[in-house]
């Protein structure tokens, strides 16, 4: 990990080549999203002339073109906002409040590690349950609104959080612990300076995860009973063969996915640029 | 240097500690009937090979470890006491830095756990950032620095409490021999302006003769204490020790201490 900044043997800062190290590092910026954005226009474009079709023998009323998915989108722009805004809502919302109760179910197990192992573990178990059988069951308590749908999120992301929360709490370094102890630092300071810091790293990754989780869990329980949002309107426009309108509702789901994965990604970097993952090459 | 021992007062006393792990009847002694006092303003080396229990040892000291048998005492307390009050700082091999924070927050960490406030301390923190020769580093995180660079903010955060004694558990003993010499000398040069009461773990003989006042040697499996080595370090420029006579002759006291223990030499000198 040392290898990065500089070489361990020498005990001075090795003077970087700025101006060649800057322009490497623009140019395989720039390459980095060269590549994958032309590879996207490529798809689009042999989905547009009707590639897929002709390979998997599909009609268009079975796959829209791209072209005609926009035109929906166009068409549909207001209830597309505001379910997209309503899905949003059950995802942040659901992710945000499973995400923290893993978390305080993590930090009150790392206090009591010994009772707390097997809390966690009982609550990993919860990543068992199918939401299709969780679903019908959180809109029998909580009706067919936003509340429902956030407790099926809340559900599938809560063990998530709690695993791997309890796993950075719990593998602190030894000897940063002795260190603490060798400044008579009590058990809340040894929480707050060490274990806490050196945990988020794994909080993170739980809720880049748990994002991506929640939007499966929101779409799948409007699936069942609701009367507004994305998962709604998705499963309604299958039911009517209207192929465009369900296809806009796929795209915007998964641009969703995209914007909040991002959201969760920059706060990281503000969070922890300490961490290796975040340091700049 | 000179005082009669009689005269000098006693820091911290090992009476007849011993120190067993692993369940009973499997048990392994890293530490058996060890007994040494070391001196108030000391610089006091434990020397021997792996596994002759001298980091064991250092944490005994730090009261990070109990030990089975016998007792120690610093300053004519029980260790837990003293680390209570926080009266040594510890330097590991590992620098031990949180990632998190940078040079200067890595240093004023003890502070902060002792609860005092920032501007009561800042000037302090920079001073030991000045003297650990860290000064246009002290914003920089740790994994922008060098392994000795490292180990020189573990060495200042060490003193940021002002702690009379300083705990030393092979600090130097990752690092490359240049930069080894170097904080050799400026740990020297500390222990000149601070006059604490420094216990150095190592597996170096030059290491512990160059910087050593008393050295004492332990031999392995069970850890015991082999010899103690009086008068090591000559007064004057610490910077050419290593070429005098005397360092020389030191080197080789010591060092047979260690073959007349495998009786390598049969006690002939080299």
């Amino acid at each position: 990990m040392k290898e990065m900044a500089v070489p361990q043997s020498a005990d001075n800062i090795r003077p970087k080549p700025a101006a060649l190290k800057k322009g490497r590092a623009l140019k395989s910026k720039r390459s980095a999203y060269l590549l994958p954005s032309g590879f996207g226009v490529l798809f689009l474009l042999i989905w547009q002339l009707k590639g897929f079709h002709k390979v998997f023998h599909l009609e268009q009323y079975q796959l829209p073109i791209p072209s005609s998915i926009a035109v929906s989108i166009r068409e549909n722009v207001d209830v597309l906002w505001s379910y997209s805004l309503y899905t949003g809502s059950e995802i942040v919302g659901g992710c945000l409040a499973g995400s923290l109760f893993g978390l305080i179910a993590a930090v009150a197990a790392s206090f009591f590690p010994r009772t707390g192992r097997g809390g966690i573990t009982l609550m990993a178990s919860l990543n068992a349950v199918p939401i299709v059988a969780l679903a019908p069951v959180m809109n029998n308590w909580f009706g067919d609104g936003v509340a429902s749908k956030m407790a099926i999120v809340s559900v599938m992301t809560m063990a998530t959080m709690a695993v791997s929360a309890f796993k950075g709490l719990r593998s602190i370094d030894p000897t940063s612990i002795e260190l603490m102890n060798s400044y008579a630092a009590g058990k809340f300071q040894i929480f707050a300076k060490l274990r806490f810091r050196s945990a988020l790293p794994h909080v993170f990754t739980a809720l880049k995860i748990n994002m991506s989780t929640s939007i499966i869990g929101a779409i799948v329980g409007e699936f069942f009973i609701s009367s507004r949002g994305l998962g709604y309107l998705l499963s309604d426009q299958i039911k009517l063969a209207n192929m465009p309108l369900a296809w806009s509702c796929i795209v915007i789901a998964a641009l969703l996915g995209i914007i909040l994965y991002y959201i969760v990604q920059v706060i990281e970097r503000l969070v922890i640029p300490w961490h290796i993952a975040q340091r700049k090459q | 240097m000179h005082l009669s021992q009689a005269a000098k007062k006693a820091e911290i006393i090992v009476d007849q500690v011993s120190m067993r792990f692993g369940k009973k009847g499997h048990e392994v002694t890293a530490l058996q009937n060890v007994s040494f006092k070391i001196y108030r303003n000391e610089f006091v080396s434990l020397l021997g090979p792996s596994g002759c229990g001298k980091s064991t040892l250092l944490r005994l000291m730090a009261d990070l470890l109990e030990p089975t048998e016998g007792q120690i005492m610093i300053q004519d307390e029980h260790p837990r006491e003293v680390r209570l009050r926080r009266k040594f700082g510890i330097v590991f091999q590992n620098p031990t830095l949180f990632e998190w924070r940078t040079v200067k927050q890595n240093i004023e960490l003890p502070l902060e756990v002792l609860g005092q406030k920032k501007s009561q301390y800042s000037a302090l923190t920079e001073q030991l950032i000045e003297m650990v020769g860290l000064s246009s580093f002290k914003h920089y995180y740790p994994w922008q620095l060098s392994g000795g660079m490292q180990q020189r903010v573990a060495i200042a955060r060490a003193l940021s409490l002002d702690p009379p004694i300083l705990l030393m558990d092979e600090p130097f003993s990752a690092l490359d021999e240049f930069t080894k010499e170097k904080l050799q000398l400026e740990l020297l040069e500390i222990k000149r302006k601070t006059n604490k009461t420094i216990v150095f773990v190592t597996h170096s003989i030059p290491e512990a003769v160059y910087l050593s006042d008393r050295i004492i040697v332990l031999s392995a499996h069970p850890g015991r204490v082999h010899s103690i080595v009086d008068n090591v370090r000559e007064e004057g420029d610490p910077s050419h020790i290593r070429e005098s006579e005397r360092f020389h002759e030191m080197m080789k006291t010591v060092r047979n201490c260690f073959y007349e223990e495998s009786g390598f030499l049969d006690g002939q000198t080299i």
